[in-house]
């Protein structure tokens, strides 16, 4: 048992942490807006967690405080996640489909370069030595499972009630949503930023969890994986994200012994998987109970 | 008897084109209200525009004495105008039951964390929501396939949910568009009877948009004729029948009508 957390602990814990990032845009996609703006909230927050962590100008807070800082922080980073989700989707969600995910994309380049010329950020080299909240690396399932657990809690009850049904009118038909009465913008804006403060908050708990932070945590490639999440997963299902992160962060790592032709079986497994499974592996279960 | 609807010279360009031009009518307090006229003349136009959806180029629209020009959509919806579209805009990928429940919902005042946490307020209101829409369900006959997507249904039975949707809005006005079209001539009899009932229960003003003269003549107290955005006239069915420019418009739009009512200057308004 203990061998098998050695090896695979580590991986549950991504899975954990990349379906949580899953997540963020499962939710803005409930409401039919395609954005991949999550990683950049996701590297925000992860930038809040270690400059509180490290940062001088908080050392009398953290003498204080003690482990209390560290749910500070995850509270820092959801307020400025939020604050920010807004004012981002006010006028971006005015764009629709492919707009508004180049949108998005161009709001995470904006925000590295900025982090990337704030000296408090580390610029390049980012930021080391944030200190750790656990002694062993699979203790953070303490921060990701429950997080990930409330955030499919979350879910569940948002599919089932008027909120989520307002978001899924406005997926179906936008225009016949206006028609029957549904805020329209006001309810892409709230899914919107639902997404993005969970990002934020699970950047500012991954920043202890891997040590250092820096501007390459927020990458477009970052980011175009948690969107394959979703779809692989399957966009239309609670567990979409989760299946599919499953399965994306685990197959490179089941495909190990393979060597160099791994990479070649892992596209082609995303590549089938697209063509096959349209609605992702949620889809395939569906279809059977169906 | 008072105006629900007033509009004022409303008018719509697109580009060069005037889609419509200067129109203006009153409804009146529960009355069917008909708009008719040939294909493109500007009608589904004349909708949009008083559902918010197209902004008026200039002209002006009271509903209730407020005006409502210049508001968005869902603000039009809430102040008690309901439509339906001419080529059914159903939420189809949901089921038949939230598309009925979700007009309703922009009624609730509970919140999202309300939503989530289940609070009294937003449980009751998810009750009340539900047991409404299932009503209007048992109105169309839908209850058997309440769990079934909106898509899955059959044109005729789409077409009903599509006004059982609008009617969860708890409208005052009803604007329909076209609800007739592609049935045949004893559903589109039963249909009539229908938007009559309706009208009795839920106190309505109907606005209704329709092709087909025999059922509009047969239905409505008065009539508003469009022509390449105009109007050109209106007045009750036996005026607006008779209307030389009325018969012009349409022995020109529709040969094959023309024949039909060859026999004098009159649109014939028999089923
Ligand atoms: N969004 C638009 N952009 C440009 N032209 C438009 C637009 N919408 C409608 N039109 C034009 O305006 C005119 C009126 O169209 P409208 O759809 O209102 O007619 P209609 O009376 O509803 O016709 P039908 O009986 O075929 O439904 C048409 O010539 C149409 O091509
Ligand atoms: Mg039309």
């Amino acid at each position: 048992m203990a061998a098998f957390f050695d090896l695979y602990g580590f991986l549950c814990i991504m899975i954990l942490q990349q379906a949580l990032l899953g997540y963020s845009l499962y939710f803005p996609l409930m409401a039919g807006q395609l954005s991949l703006a999550s990683i950049g909230f996701y590297s925000l927050g992860g930038y809040v967690a270690a400059i509180m962590g490290t940062h001088p100008a908080f050392e009398a807070w953290r003498a204080t405080l003690g482990w209390l800082m560290i749910p500070l922080e995850w509270l820092a980073a959801l307020l400025l996640s939020v604050v920010l989700a807004v004012a981002v989707g006010l006028p971006a969600l005015r764009l629709r489909g492919i707009y508004l995910a180049l949108a998005t994309i161009a709001f995470v380049q904006v925000l590295n370069v900025v982090v990337l010329n704030m000296p408090i950020a580390g610029g390049a080299v980012g930021i080391f030595g944030i200190p750790q909240a656990f002694e062993s690396r699979f203790a953070y399932i303490w921060f990701f499972g429950p997080l990930l657990l409330l955030t499919i809690l979350f879910t569940l009850r948002l599919e089932r009630s008027a909120a989520g049904r307002n978001f899924m009118a406005v997926r179906e038909d936008e225009l016949a949503a206006g028609a029957m009465g549904v805020r329209t913008t006001a309810n892409k804006v709230l899914a919107f930023v639902i997404g993005c403060a969970l990002a934020g908050v699970v950047g500012a708990m991954s920043a202890p969890f891997l040590n250092t932070w820096n501007a390459r945590q927020g990458t477009f490639d970052a980011g175009v994986a948690c969107l394959a999440y979703v779809l692989i997963g399957g966009s239309r299902s609670k567990w979409g994200p989760l299946l599919g992160a499953a399965l994306l962060v685990a197959l490179p790592e089941v495909l190990r012994p393979l060597k160099d032709s791994r990479l070649i079986l892992n596209g082609m497994v995303l590549v089938l998987a697209c063509v096959y499974m349209p609605r992702g592996i949620a889809g395939l279960f569906a279809g059977r109970r169906a | 008897m008072s105006a629900l609807l007033e509009v004022r010279s409303l008018s719509k360009a697109f580009g060069g084109l005037l889609a419509v031009s200067d129109v203006s009518l009153s409804v009146e307090q529960g009355e069917i209200f008909g708009l008719i006229g040939p294909n493109g003349a500007g009608k589904t136009t004349f909708f949009n525009m008083l559902t918010g959806m197209t902004r008026p180029t200039s002209g002006e629209v009271l509903f209730a004495g407020g005006a409502i020009t210049g508001l968005r959509p869902e603000q039009v919806a809430r102040l008690g105008v309901a439509r339906t579209f001419q080529n059914i805009r159903l939420f189809a990928g949901l089921s038949v039951f939230d598309n009925v429940r979700i007009p309703r919902q922009s009624r609730e005042r509970s919140g999202l964390w309300g939503n989530i946490l289940g609070s009294p307020l937003a449980s009751r209101e998810e009750r009340e929501t539900s047991e409404a829409a299932w009503e209007l369900l048992k109105l169309v006959n839908l209850t058997d396939r309440a769990m079934r997507p909106a898509g899955s249904l059959p044109y005729g039975d789409r077409r009903r949910l599509e006004i059982a949707r609008a009617l969860a809005l708890a409208p005052r006005l009803l604007l329909l568009d076209e609800p007739a079209a592609g049935m045949n001539p004893s559903e589109k009899a039963g249909l009539a009877d229908f938007i009559r009932q309706v009208r009795e229960t839920f106190d309505l003003t109907v606005l209704l948009i329709e092709h087909n003269v025999p059922m509009v003549m047969g239905l409505c107290s008065r009539i508003a004729v469009l022509n390449f955005g105009e109007r050109i006239a209106m007045g009750t069915p036996e005026e607006v029948q008779c209307d030389p420019k009325v018969v012009e418009a349409y022995l020109g739009a529709q040969k094959r009508d023309a024949a039909a009512a060859g026999e004098g200057a009159c649109l014939h308004s028999t089923m």
